[in-house]
């Protein structure tokens, strides 16, 4: 499959992936990987009720997820994957699917977490989490929407 | 009492809220919020704690598009809330037919003529 997208999005599915990337990519699947989501029913048919027909949509854990990369590589599909945090990346890479690139699309403010951009708040331990992945070889840009101009985090993490 | 929520994109909520007051007059119990900076999570809490400082018979939550992070996050703390109703597709229309209507008539009849008033509000008119 062709992974045109891996995102990084703490909104996961929401506006800006289904109405601007998959426009702008012309994807036939969204694969929402989050081992919460995928134990809460409620969550789940919430996230899922949204998508356009047009679309297949599947929820699954990261393990399954990295499998289902992993297996279908060959496979043509115009795939978009989202997760809801650096860590959860983290434990994709553990299960041996590292992307070449990895688009941050959203990260938004808790408690410890500092802004960078007006989409990207970050805590030590997600620093440490991008630090980690980037020695990966895996380049991380920021750029909410597909018109928006891109930031490459380890620049914005280095100039605080 | 009916405690009035909007959770929008931006600054839609406010500046909605501000038109509707600016045709209406001032409004009791509206709490408008944004998704803007905040992790979902967090903004959930906010809500719910807010909610809990109030003793609303219903609480009445516009969001703005469905299946969008606002509406995902209304929904999630509609669980929780067994009072609580979400409206999604929040307009013009839609609010002032809700305030002008809140005290006067029953809960579910309210709830149609927003909609209604809503959908009815968008007409097109073209040539002569």
């Amino acid at each position: 499959m062709d992974v045109q997208l891996f995102r990084i999005d703490d909104r996961l599915i929401h506006g800006q992936v289904v109405l601007s990337w998959v426009k702008y990519l012309k994807s036939e699947r969204i694969i929402l990987c989050d081992n919460d989501v995928v134990e809460n029913a409620w969550e789940k048919e919430l996230y899922v009720s949204c998508v356009p027909k047009s679309l297949e949509c599947m929820v699954s854990n990261t393990k399954d997820t990295t499998n289902y990369i992993l297996h279908n590589i060959t496979r043509s599909e115009k795939t978009i994957v989202l997760v809801k945090s650096p860590a959860v990346l983290k434990e994709i890479t553990d299960y041996g699917f590292v992307p070449e690139k990895v688009n941050i699309g959203g990260i938004h403010y808790t408690e410890k977490r500092r802004e960078y951009l007006p989409y990207i708040f970050l805590s030590d331990d997600d620093v440490a989490d991008i630090e980690f992945l980037a020695k990966k070889g895996i380049k991380m840009y920021c750029q909410d929407v597909p018109t928006s101009k891109k930031y490459n985090i380890l620049d914005l993490i280095n100039s605080k | 009492m009916i405690a009035t929520f909007i959770i929008a994109h931006e600054d839609l909520s406010f500046s909605l809220i501000q038109t509707v007051e600016s045709v209406l007059g001032k409004q009791e119990s509206v709490f408008p919020y944004s998704n803007k900076h905040d992790n979902l999570q967090l903004l959930a809490q906010k809500i719910k704690s807010q909610i809990q400082t109030l003793q609303a018979e219903d609480i009445v939550c516009f969001t703005d598009l469905r299946g969008g992070s606002c509406w995902t996050l209304a929904n999630i703390v509609r669980k929780e809330i067994p009072n609580m109703t979400v409206i999604s597709g929040v307009n013009l229309p839609m609010l002032v037919t809700y305030f002008n209507n809140l005290n006067e008539l029953p809960f579910e009849q309210l709830m149609d003529k927003v909609v209604n008033d809503a959908c009815r509000g968008i007409t097109i008119a073209q040539g002569d």
